[in-house]
């Protein structure tokens, strides 16, 4: 049983850098777009990677109040896209006026197939084909460690270079955050509570995507033996940036800002102490609704 | 008997059917087949200088000496075999010397092209634009009748259907005649510009994505 979980864990780890050869292939997508479009075509990733990025940090309410603990485990969150995901309409890029039939194009997830738009004067423009992805995976390694006046400190890392097998180039990935009981200042509580932020920053090619997410809750747990309900109430903001060379003007860049988003995020999940580790499997109400498990070991 | 003695067995049993049961946290790696939209140019320049009143200039190009179809396609990852499709997207131009003649400016220009027996096409017509300064690029607008571009599509898929080859010169020979007025009236011209036709590409590529 063991085993069967280790290797579940590693085929997580998998499904991400799996992605890279498609990242490589983004780079190419984007660089056919104008900056418009470019936001169109990756529109359904921000919600994605925020509610994912954004979930399974903090699965316990119960800090200790000083003393040596501490696990590291890996993460793993999932969403759906939805089927309004997978088109947008494109807007005309400069100089070109799009003639009927209007066609929406394939955002990322969408269909794999490019789209020709007719336009005046005969011209044409191609909208690149997605990946045709119906969900959406993040697997995070997470080290806790604590703890100093209630207070535990939380990392999130993660990163690969993929240039000498001709992927994209690199991906980073960086979390670090703390999580502060508050329940040892108000003893009377019926369950453990604490305060939790966390800020995590992940980059493909160091700016072909970049994103900064931004997370708040309080947590609440209370253990029954060593099962151990939580539910939290947080916040969320997620910011996306991506840059890319325009393939119409070899040497320039196109740089994409998308609007930070803020989403209300709420978590209920089972935290179990076993023999040899801790799992946890919980559900969020976040800016895409989604599902979390984790694998830990040490003792938090 | 220990209470919740089988809590523990329970409690693996969900968690492992959430990993596995909902496909969602456990990505199967798939090959899809993408179609990718890459784009490209081909730049001509053009110098007008003595030019009075109308510029008037008929030039024969072989449109593959500043166009490399096959350096797109390798940059991008397509390979020659998997091009879909290929057209014009667009024409732009820019003014890279300026006229020293403040108020320069070239009026009703036409550009048309002819392709092996296709007799001149017009490409470019009532085109209006200033020289005093040099221009980052700037949108052309193209002829509505469009019979230009369709011999240059035309010639973009005998590019293509003869990949990796060469195709034959006659092929890929255009010949483009500019015209236009030189304002102000009188005074030579001495400004270069240049024009880039943009061109759009689709091909396919396999890709290795999770699901």
């Amino acid at each position: 049983m063991r085993r069967w979980i280790v290797v579940t864990l590693a085929l997580a780890l998998l499904g991400l850098t799996a992605a890279a050869p498609a990242g490589a292939q983004l780079s190419e997508n984007l660089g056919a777009l104008t900056g418009d479009n470019a936001r169109k075509y990756l529109g359904p990733l921000p919600d994605a990677l925020s509610g994912t990025m954004n979930s399974a940090i903090f699965t316990s309410g119960k800090v200790p109040k000083v003393g040596l603990n501490f696990s590291v485990g890996v993460k793993l969150m999932g969403v759906k896209f939805a089927d309004e995901d997978r088109l947008y309409a494109p807007t005309d890029p400069p100089g070109f006026t799009s003639v009927p039939p209007i066609e929406p194009a394939p955002t990322v997830v969408g269909s794999t197939t490019a789209v020709t738009q007719n336009g005046q004067g005969g011209a044409t423009v191609f909208y690149p084909g997605g990946f045709d992805i119906g969900e959406f995976a993040f697997a995070a390694p997470q080290l806790t460690i604590g703890s100093v006046m209630g207070t535990r400190a939380v990392v999130r890392w993660f990163g690969m270079d993929f240039a000498s097998e001709n992927f994209i180039d690199k991906i980073s990935f960086f979390g670090i955050g703390a999580q502060h009981s508050l329940s040892q200042h108000v003893p009377t509580l019926p369950i453990d509570l604490a305060l939790g932020v966390f800020y995590q920053s992940f980059k493909i090619n160091d700016s072909l995507l970049e994103t900064k997410a931004f997370h708040v809750d309080v947590t609440g747990s209370r253990s029954f033996v060593f099962l151990q309900p939580y539910a939290a109430i947080g916040f969320d903001t997620f910011k996306m940036d991506a840059a890319y060379e325009d393939a119409g003007n070899p040497g320039s860049n196109i740089s994409v800002d998308f609007d930070r988003t803020s989403n209300r995020h709420l978590t209920a999940g089972l935290l179990a102490h076993l023999a040899f580790a801790t799992l946890h499997a919980e559900g969020n109400i976040a800016a895409t609704n989604g599902v979390a498990v984790g694998l830990s070991f040490g003792r938090q | 008997m220990r209470p919740f003695g089988y809590l523990p067995r329970l409690v693996l049993a969900f968690a492992l059917g959430a990993m596995n049961g909902g496909c969602v946290l456990i990505p199967e790696i798939e090959d899809r087949v993408v179609e990718l939209a890459v784009g490209g140019s081909t730049v001509v320049e053009f110098v007008s200088n003595g030019t009075v009143n109308q510029h008037d200039e008929t030039n024969t190009v072989n449109v593959l000496e500043g166009f490399n179809l096959a350096q797109i396609l390798a940059d991008a990852g397509i390979d020659v075999s998997n091009v879909t499709n290929i057209a014009l997207s667009g024409v732009e131009y820019r003014v890279t010397v300026a006229d020293p003649q403040a108020g320069r400016q070239i009026v009703n220009g036409n550009i048309t092209i002819a392709r092996g027996l296709s007799g001149e096409l017009t490409l470019l017509s009532g085109f209006n634009a200033a020289a005093d300064a040099v221009t980052g690029w700037q949108v052309a607008p193209l002829d509505p009748g469009g019979a230009a571009v369709t011999e240059i599509n035309a010639m973009l898929n005998d590019i293509r259907t003869e990949l990796p080859l060469s195709p034959p010169p006659e092929l890929t020979t255009i010949t483009y005649h500019v015209t236009g007025q030189s304002l102000p009236l009188g005074i030579p011209t001495n400004f270069t510009f240049e024009m880039k036709v943009k061109i759009t590409i689709t091909g396919t590529v396999q890709v290795s994505v999770p699901t």
